[in-house]
């Protein structure tokens, strides 16, 4: 994987807002994922990936904002533009009358780029019959025929709306070696969402939790570790927290033991935390990926509830 | 890329075409069996083998080009758009690099070509039943002394005396008219199936709008040869059709 700081921009997001009647699907996203970047967009169902997504492919116009994909407007996709992208959806909706060798023949000859040897290679790989109907291929392999189909023609943006979301493990773990092993070490930018926080982990550089169409938690993903931790605290008996900071993104009290989220985290903010509280004892627990997801996602939920109440 | 995309329109609408060619061929075995069978019952007219061969090109001609193209050629449009949206396919030809107006024109080729291949053969056996007839005719006219009846006037058959009367019809009738009717068919068919998911409407208003342009025109004091004024009139709505339905269609978005 190569993260690149000075590498150009090749998506670039600026108050990007979609709305469905009354519903926001996303809410002025701001967004830089630079070149040979893994970008890991992670988010509840209906959190507004797919709409994002839909956006970037020029597949739905956004109501305000600007997108913009190697410098160029992602709502005008020109054909030039769309030979640069690969996309895998969530939903597979090919020609379902073609066999896997005639779609094969269709897509390839809508991209200069198209790499023969780099598509038997793959169908070898997957095991994908050539002769069979798209009809009769299975989810799996769908998906896999899918990811020929946008790996083939050498994409220099790589875009996935939940590739895995319905697989088997094992069918998921050659999707991402397949995607790890094709695009990554080729320094290409890939844009993928998902709610597999593994999937996320083991691809991604860098990750964005994306909740009711707003980021609100992005970066790498050791920088996520290291400004999200989660400290728990052990109070004086029969007290409650006295001091809660303003950087507490989830909490939960047991008895005596309060549990607190902090984002940003510093080890400040831990001693004035155990000293304004009076704590007993107390101690910072680094969280997985899939913990950070959860308390964020749980501290936005109540956060949200108490607005309303 | 454009020809990759009819090639794939071709395909999709295979069973149509072939339903098309399929109903073509059952017009002229219909026509035959017909004649064959007034043949064989004794009419006299058609026991003459060129007359026979010329009622057999004329009705197969005749229910071709009044039946069968015009219901083709609402049918094919309707489906070129209509297929790809209710499989959803027309999503994933929405991510591929062609644009939506090359998208477009592919299926409006496919469709021209398609209808005016079968239409072009219907006309091409419409004009040589009307050879025929003429060759007859001019035969009639040459043996007045054989006492043959008069070609039209004495079939007891009211099939033959269509096909012969349509057979003989070719110079009377203005052939835009038919390429007008279509045009306007095909453009009716494409403006409703922009904003359909079924074929079935479509197809309906496909074959109601030259119907429908007649039945306006009816009641109109027309200043010169009607026909011509259909003809103008349905070529003018075929291409406000073929227009807005292209333009609709480029701007719409799949999902």
């Amino acid at each position: 994987m190569i993260m690149t700081t000075d590498a150009p921009s090749v998506i670039e997001l600026d108050g990007v807002t979609k709305r469905y009647g009354g519903k926001i699907a996303c809410d002025a996203v701001d967004l830089t994922v630079r070149q040979g970047t893994t970008f890991g967009l992670l988010g509840p169902n209906g959190a507004g990936k797919s709409s994002l997504i839909r956006m970037l492919m020029g597949l739905s116009p956004a109501n305000s904002g600007q997108i913009r994909l190697f410098g160029e407007n992602a709502s005008k996709h020109s054909t030039a533009l769309r030979q640069r992208i690969g996309y895998v959806p969530e939903v597979h909706c090919m020609y379902r009358w073609m066999t896997v060798g005639e779609i094969l023949g269709f897509v390839s000859k809508l991209y200069p780029r198209w790499d023969d040897d780099l598509a038997s290679q793959m169908l070898s790989t997957f095991e994908l019959p050539l002769t069979k109907k798209v009809s009769s291929l299975s989810k799996g392999m769908t998906t896999k025929l899918s990811l020929i189909l946008a790996l083939a023609h050498s994409p220099d943006l790589l875009i996935l709306d939940e590739p895995t979301s319905g697989l088997d493990p094992i069918f998921r773990e050659e999707f991402l070696e397949s995607v790890l092993q094709c695009h990554l070490c080729k320094g290409r930018t890939v844009f993928f969402s998902s709610h597999h926080f593994d999937d996320v982990e083991r691809v991604a550089d860098e990750v964005g939790i994306f909740v009711d169409g707003r980021f609100i938690a992005r970066g790498s993903i050791d920088d996520l570790r290291s400004n999200i931790k989660r400290v728990q605290i052990v109070l004086p008996d029969g007290k409650l927290p006295a001091y809660i900071p303003e950087q507490a993104v989830f909490q939960r009290l047991s008895r005596r033991d309060w549990t607190v989220t902090i984002s940003p985290f510093s080890e400040e903010l831990f001693e004035q935390l155990m000293s304004e509280n009076h704590a007993i004892g107390g101690n910072v627990v680094d969280l997985s990926l899939e913990d950070i997801f959860k308390d964020v996602i749980r501290g936005r939920k109540r956060q949200l509830e108490e607005i309303e109440s | 890329m454009i020809w990759v995309l009819i090639r794939k329109d071709l395909r999709l609408l295979r069973i149509y075409i072939r339903s098309f060619i399929a109903a073509i061929f059952i017009c002229f075995a219909v026509s035959a069996v017909w004649n064959l069978v007034l043949a064989w019952a004794g009419n006299e007219l058609v026991e003459d083998t060129r007359t026979l061969f010329t009622s057999i090109l004329a009705g197969g001609s005749m229910f071709g080009i009044l039946l069968v193209v015009p219901i083709f050629s609402s049918l094919l449009p309707a489906c070129a758009l209509t297929l790809e949206r209710s499989d959803r396919s027309s999503q994933f030809l929405a991510c591929l690099p062609p644009t939506r107006l090359q998208i477009y024109l592919s299926k409006l080729i496919v469709i021209a070509v398609v209808v005016f291949f079968f239409f072009s053969v219907c006309l091409l056996t419409w004009f040589l039943a009307h050879q025929l007839f003429h060759e007859i005719a001019l035969d009639e006219v040459r043996s007045r002394s054989v006492q043959k009846p008069h070609l039209l006037l004495a079939s007891p058959s009211l099939f033959i005396l269509f096909t012969l009367a349509f057979a003989k019809s070719w110079d009377d009738l203005s052939h835009f008219v038919f390429i007008a009717c279509i045009a306007s068919t095909i453009g009716g068919s494409l403006l409703a199936s922009v904003w359909s998911k079924s074929n079935a409407v479509p197809t309906l208003c496909g074959v109601l709008t030259p119907i429908a342009i007649g039945f306006a025109l009816v009641n109109v004091e027309l200043p010169e040869d009607p026909r011509n004024v259909f003809s103008l009139v349905a070529s003018g709505v075929s291409l406000f059709c073929i227009v807005v339905s292209g333009c609709a269609y480029v701007f719409q978005r799949e999902f």
